[in-house]
């Protein structure tokens, strides 16, 4: 007999696009909403856009690979999130999710403030770690966050 | 994205007229803020008060937006969620913007324009 599935899983199939992004973020928000606090959701929001936002820009980036689709799946368990994502695109280079410093804001000119180089960064900060691995054409990413 | 051009206060103010500014928006945030704030000499107040959500292509183009302005007129913001208050904190760009807590706040602190 299958497992009862919790209350909080959530699955969605996307394309790479960002206002399919914005959909599922959206859906997932809505989904966590009756049991999960605010604060945590924002995070978990934050944590799940930033990886899907680089998922749509880097592993879709040109040259473009056909039927480009994002699979999503949470699973809530023992206090925690677990995002998973596989997605049939490029392989991040060097085999493991980048984890640059956090971009200079001090004493920086205003025409060199950075507008971008954050993401990664607030995935590291933010979540409880990260796996990746790429098999049978695809990108796996699991990130686990305390709820 | 439809943005508010409010020029009537002791301080220019941009009232975003979205809920979020995110990776499908940010280039239209950018694009709308231009063209609103042109025309303007003041520094600008860029009231989030509807903007529950903002990620780091959100947070770009708010850099982007005081980069447009240029060196004589700065970007302020007011009005913020906790969740994009969070962002601006995570990245340390409290440091980087003023952040006043309403337009009420950044009126008083630009002088209030007695009548």
């Amino acid at each position: 007999m299958p497992e009862p599935k919790s209350k909080s899983q959530f699955e969605r199939t996307l394309r790479p696009d960002p206002l399919e992004v914005r959909a599922t973020l959206v859906a997932l928000r809505q989904e966590l909403s009756p049991s999960v606090d605010d604060d945590s959701i924002d995070t978990i929001e934050l944590i799940c856009a930033e990886i899907l936002n680089n998922v749509v820009e880097h592993a879709f980036a040109d040259p473009m690979p056909d039927d480009g689709t994002i699979r999503v799946r949470t699973d809530m368990r023992d206090g925690a999130l677990t995002f998973n994502v596989v997605d049939n695109g490029h392989p991040m280079p060097g085999g493991e999710p980048p984890n640059p410093d956090a971009p200079e804001v001090d004493n920086v000119a205003q025409e060199a403030l950075p507008e971008g180089g954050f993401g990664w960064n607030l995935i590291h900060h933010l979540s409880g770690g990260l796996s990746y691995h790429h098999a049978d054409g695809c990108n796996h990413l699991s990130v686990w966050i305390e709820v | 994205m439809k943005l508010t051009y409010k020029t009537d206060g002791p301080v220019d103010v941009i009232v975003v007229e979205a809920d979020r500014i995110d990776s499908a928006s940010a280039v239209a945030f950018k694009d709308a803020f231009q063209t609103e704030t042109q025309s303007g000499q003041r520094d600008v107040v860029l009231d989030l008060g509807q903007v529950a959500f903002l990620d780091s292509s959100g947070l770009g183009a708010v850099v982007g937006a005081q980069k447009i302005l240029g060196k004589s007129r700065n970007l302020e913001l007011a009005n913020l969620h906790d969740a994009v208050a969070k962002v601006m904190t995570l990245t340390r760009m409290d440091t980087v913007f003023r952040i006043h807590k309403d337009i009420a706040e950044a009126n008083a602190s630009h002088g209030s324009s007695a009548a």
